[in-house]
């Protein structure tokens, strides 16, 4: 008697088709609610740096001399604790996953703003050295 | 009972070329084991005559960072103790630490954590059933139950955000708030699911084969269980009516519901208590939807903790859980110590191998659902 019950749910699967998507021809959509990677609406940051004290995994730097912001998504555990710490509520959460390694150029990974009028030279010798270091923590 | 003693005297017959156990390691790299835990299995012929456990392959110092955390943010590590009951861990810390502040949470919070408990919990036994399936051959059981998981799986991402760590606990409540629709859509994309488990249980129960490997193998008596300190689904299998739900934490008070109880204590006992656990957590979830009050979800928390200790008390999928916290009156705890069903388990595990047979041994270890990740920390 089992043993028809299996080979039902066998032959159902035949006239079914898979289970799983072809997947990475087919993407399945994101739920609204799906914790992605963190967002900012950067022009609303007051550079207080809560988000970054408080970010279980390190993955946010806030810089105040040049003003600046960035984030790591490796790193990030999108457990939203940075929303809910801001007191300007600019951070949100995106229901898109960052890229994968495996298209692991750095425009997926850090996520990164500055304020252009104060010293342009020192960011970009930070990118450097706080992508490398990033990459020694994964 | 000097299972032990014996197989010290049979040992040094062994020696002596005479017909002593061989010790045959199993473990910590085995097909059947999804993690690291390793057993020297001592073997009369093809009869386990006893059996020596050892775990410390993944500690990972997990409880020692509460000295380093803030009390809040601490949750978000509790969580990662365990990728499978991960949202019960994050929980049964907030509740210690609830219980600490001597905090009440709003009623919507508490509803919403029992829906999210039973979700891991169906998820957890779908994951079992189909590790299990996987250990004694049956792969097509396996397939079918993963399928009915992963749309447990996309419930727990459209309600809490993530497939496995679901991030929602906080200390004072939940931080996520699913509108009634959402959760009354969820339970008719379950029903799918459910459909399938119905069917998926007929197999697991009644199907020759599947009898064939667990009925009458890894036997544990009522007394014998209870003596050695064995919680969940083990404990209840072998006739011993415990379930910390019954206690009324979260919701579990107001939702009224039957403990599943089985009596051969056998692995077929234990795999049937799980896959009726399984329509249980869905009838708990049908309920906490229905009933579901509405309000906010979270109060807020200030102020460092007092000084003293508490300690929760819930029910995983594999058994009772104990979290404990000690605060020294700073934001930092002082410590945090998780008592997890799986190490509490592993006594009579033990002893249900003995007098079973070597090729019944992945059965009995993957009937008790071990979690080694969780035991370690």
């Amino acid at each position: 008697m089992a043993l028809l019950q299996m080979a039902r749910i066998l032959f159902r699967n035949l006239s079914t088709g898979p289970a799983t998507r072809l997947y990475p021809y087919v993407v399945r959509e994101n739920f609204a609610e799906s914790r992605g990677r963190i967002g900012i609406d950067y022009p609303a940051c007051i550079h207080c740096g809560a988000c970054s004290k408080r970010c279980p995994a390190n993955a946010i730097v806030v810089g105040k001399d040049p003003k600046s912001w960035r984030i790591d998504n490796f790193a990030c555990v999108t457990c939203g604790l940075c929303i809910r710490v801001c007191p300007k509520k600019c951070l949100f959460m995106i229901n898109e996953r960052p890229k994968s390694v495996a298209f692991a150029d750095l425009a997926g990974r850090i996520e990164e703003h500055s304020t252009p009028a104060a010293a342009p030279g020192s960011i970009d010798g930070s990118v450097g050295g706080l992508a490398s270091s990033g990459a020694a923590g994964a | 009972m000097n299972h032990r003693e014996d197989t010290r005297r049979d040992d040094t017959h062994g020696e002596s070329g005479d017909n002593g156990p061989s010790v045959i390691p199993f473990g910590p790299q085995h097909p059947v084991l999804p993690e690291p835990l390793h057993f020297d299995l001592y073997l009369q012929d093809e009869k386990v005559v006893g059996a020596v456990p050892q775990i410390g392959y993944i500690h990972r110092g997990l409880e020692l960072l509460v000295e380093k955390r803030d009390y809040t943010d601490y949750v978000h590590i509790a969580e990662r103790i365990c990728g499978i009951c991960s949202f019960m861990h994050g929980m049964g810390y907030c509740e210690a630490v609830e219980t600490l502040l001597g905090l009440a949470i709003p009623d919507r919070a508490r509803w919403l954590r029992t829906f999210w408990c039973e979700l891991e919990r169906a998820h957890s036994h779908l994951l079992w059933v189909g590790l299990a399936a996987d250990a004694f051959g049956f792969e097509s059981l396996f397939m079918a139950s993963w399928r009915a998981r992963e749309l447990v799986i996309d419930v727990a991402e459209e309600t809490a955000g993530g497939r496995v760590i679901f991030g929602s606990a906080i200390v004072g409540g939940v931080s996520r708030d699913p509108s009634d629709e959402t959760l009354r859509r969820c339970m008719k994309a379950l029903k799918p699911a459910r459909d399938d488990i119905r069917k998926l249980s007929r197999v697991m129960l009644q199907d020759s084969t599947v009898r064939h490997r667990l009925e009458g193998v890894g036997a544990i008596s009522k007394e014998r269980a209870y003596e050695l300190g064995a919680v969940g689904p083990m404990l209840r299998a072998s006739g011993y009516d415990y379930d910390l739900r019954k206690r009324g934490y979260a919701a579990y008070g107001e939702i009224p519901f039957e403990t599943v109880v089985e009596t051969s204590g056998d692995c077929m006992a234990r795999a049937a208590v799980r896959m009726r656990e399984i329509e249980l957590s869905f009838e708990i979830m049908e309920k906490a939807v229905a009933g579901m009050p509405s309000g906010p979800v979270s109060v807020p928390v200030k102020g460092m903790p007092p000084v003293g200790e508490s300690f929760a008390r819930l029910e995983q999928p594999r058994g009772e859980v104990l979290y404990y916290v000690k605060s020294k009156g700073s934001r930092n705890l002082e410590r945090f110590r998780v008592r997890t069903p799986t190490f509490a388990n592993i006594p009579a595990m033990v002893e249900a191998m003995r007098g079973a047979s070597l090729a019944d041994v992945p059965t009995i270890i993957l009937t008790i659902d071990p979690c080694i990740s969780c035991t370690e920390r």
